[in-house]
């Protein structure tokens, strides 16, 4: 793998789109236009093929973030050496200009859930998350930001609600948030909180990014699936999260029965006019 | 740590591991805060549903040919066995599924498709070398500078992106026969015997060729460090060979990565792969 300098592309405070499998190509061959890409770290753990390909050809057009799915940093476990590893490698070959993980865990004793699981809220589980994104921003030599997930269960010897736990790791590790507002929707709908107590416990000036998504509701729970648009709800939060911290990138995450570009590029320009009219409030 | 209204981190991720492929009884529902009409185990069966849903999405997308030989029922039935079994162990879902071949040789539902392993093994080296290192091509004229004398001190070596794969069945007609868009009029006869593949990625894409036992066994020795010389002598003791011809097909399908010569004789047997 030999590295390659590739322009400097800072992640603008407007609307992006993930990046997926089977939008490689047509991204990398018509170049559409999209204010900025995200990823998933794993995806480009590979030695090398087509992905490596793709993604070369895509970093040099676009602005990118990284977004991992696989670390687990709120194991109790020790953190995943060959893990962080492969991330630091990743990011050293593309440098991308956001490095994202998430406020969960997903493995213990070497058996991996590969899913994005609750952490009890405690202090002893800020302990451990908190101690783990020291140890990952020090070996990747940079900040991260951790995204808040969606939860369908509650631990009863939690004793803070989340944003309370987001912020402390936030402010004891120094990382950024990264706030996924439609987890915050599905979370508030699931745990019946109100999901704007959590968006105003959160400093302005931790958030770096916003996710935006859909979930299935499979009637006595909300269901993180990414297969849908986001719904009206999550959009009228979103509108109240600009109004607290203002225009921040925002992505539209899309896993499961991915749709065509231009249906993503739609919804990323919608989520731009939120934006947009979000910074001519604050200018005004 | 021990009291009984508490459970540390570690207890608590290890017990909802356990519930999460082996449903376990545990104390870890009386940690989760009922919600509606849901018990704790019923909202641990939401994230047991999550694992095995994602874990079985991964293996669909590894072993598509298997699914569609076997059908979506039976392909349910193996990984609802298969996954409790082998829990996985990396968070980079391209490492999951890797004996899914030998759990199907024992799975006795399988019994009745004896060649459905090959074609799994066949279905995880296809995974494996999509994601292998690049390569840049062969430099045949390295090739063409060495004298006939040189050949015990000729090596070669293999592109990464490349896998052998031998069967007692005709793996490569049946995986043929197999695809979405296979020829309607193909078919397969179980008898037409064994069939040996090169699978390599080129840059059309991944490729498939059939090899004689000869070619594997020469191709074989090559890969395990043996010098052009050493590897005509072990192929031609057990076949007939026609080494000219077999290695314009290796070079020719882009197998070879580089050659070189090396003159220290202790290597000229190097086994250690």
């Amino acid at each position: 793998m030999s590295k390659t300098d590739y322009p400097n592309l800072p992640i603008p405070a407007q609307a992006g789109i993930g990046l997926r499998a089977q939008h490689y190509h047509q991204i990398a061959t018509e170049k559409p236009a999209i204010n900025w890409l995200e990823t998933h770290t794993e995806n480009f753990f590979g030695d090398g093929g087509l992905p490596h390909q793709y993604l070369d050809v895509i970093r040099s057009e676009y602005p990118l973030s990284l977004h991992g799915v696989g670390l687990s940093l709120g194991s109790a476990d020790a953190l995943n050496k060959t893990h962080v590893e492969k991330i630091k490698q990743t990011v050293d070959r593309y440098q991308p200009d956001l490095v994202s993980e998430h406020l969960c865990w997903g493995a213990t004793n070497g058996r991996h859930l590969n899913d994005l699981l609750p952490l009890p809220y405690t202090e002893e589980a800020i302990k451990h998350i908190s101690e783990h994104i020291d140890e990952f921003q020090n070996a990747l030599g940079r900040q991260i930001i951790i995204e808040n997930v969606s939860s369908y269960l509650e631990f009863s010897h939690s004793t803070m609600p989340e944003w309370e736990f987001l912020h402390a790791v936030s402010q004891k590790s120094g990382c950024g948030i990264l706030l996924d507002i439609n987890n915050i929707y599905v979370s508030a709908i699931n745990h019946n909180f109100n999901a704007n107590d959590y968006l105003s416990a959160i400093p302005v000036e931790s958030v770096k990014e916003m996710h935006l998504a859909g979930f299935d509701n499979v009637g006595h729970t909300l269901i993180d699936t990414h297969a849908h648009a986001p719904c009206d709800e999550v959009w009228q939060l979103y509108q109240q999260a600009l109004q607290r911290f203002g225009a921040t990138p925002t992505l539209i995450e899309w896993d499961t029965d991915i749709p065509s570009l231009d249906v993503l590029i739609g919804e990323a320009n919608k989520a731009q006019q939120f934006i947009n009219q979000s910074a001519g409030h604050v200018a005004a | 740590m021990s009291q009984p209204n508490q459970l540390n981190l570690q207890e608590l991720q290890s017990q909802f591991a356990d519930y999460v492929y082996q449903q376990a009884d545990n104390a870890l529902p009386n940690f989760i805060q009922t919600r509606a009409d849901l018990q704790g185990k019923d909202i641990l069966g939401i994230y047991r549903n999550n694992t095995l849903n994602i874990l079985k999405s991964d293996l669909e997308l590894v072993y598509p040919t298997v699914l569609s030989i076997v059908g979506e029922d039976f392909f349910n039935a193996l990984v609802h066995h298969y996954i409790p079994l082998n829990p996985s162990h990396s968070g980079d879902l391209r490492n999951y599924g890797e004996n899914f071949a030998d759990f199907i040789s024992h799975f006795p539902a399988a019994e009745s498709l004896p060649y459905l392993p090959d074609v799994a093994r066949l279905e995880w080296r296809w995974h494996q070398v999509y994601h292998a290192a690049d390569h840049t091509p062969f430099d045949i004229n390295k090739l063409a500078a060495a004298k006939p004398e040189d050949y015990d001190q000729l090596f070669f070596s293999l592109i990464e992106a490349s896998a052998l794969i031998q069967s007692d069945y005709p793996i490569l007609d049946i995986w043929q026969v197999s695809q979405p868009d296979a020829d309607s009029k193909l078919s397969v006869d179980l008898d037409d015997g064994a069939q040996n593949i090169l699978m390599l990625r080129t840059d059309n894409g991944i490729a498939m060729h059939l090899l004689s036992d000869s070619e594997v066994t020469f191709i074989e020795s090559l890969a395990e460090g043996y010098s052009l010389a050493t590897a005509y002598e072990k192929t031609v003791q057990e076949h007939e060979f026609d080494i000219n011809a077999s290695l314009q097909k290796i070079i020719q399908v882009g197998l070879l990565n580089d050659c070189y010569l090396q003159t220290n004789t202790q290597t000229g047997d190097n086994n250690d792969q």
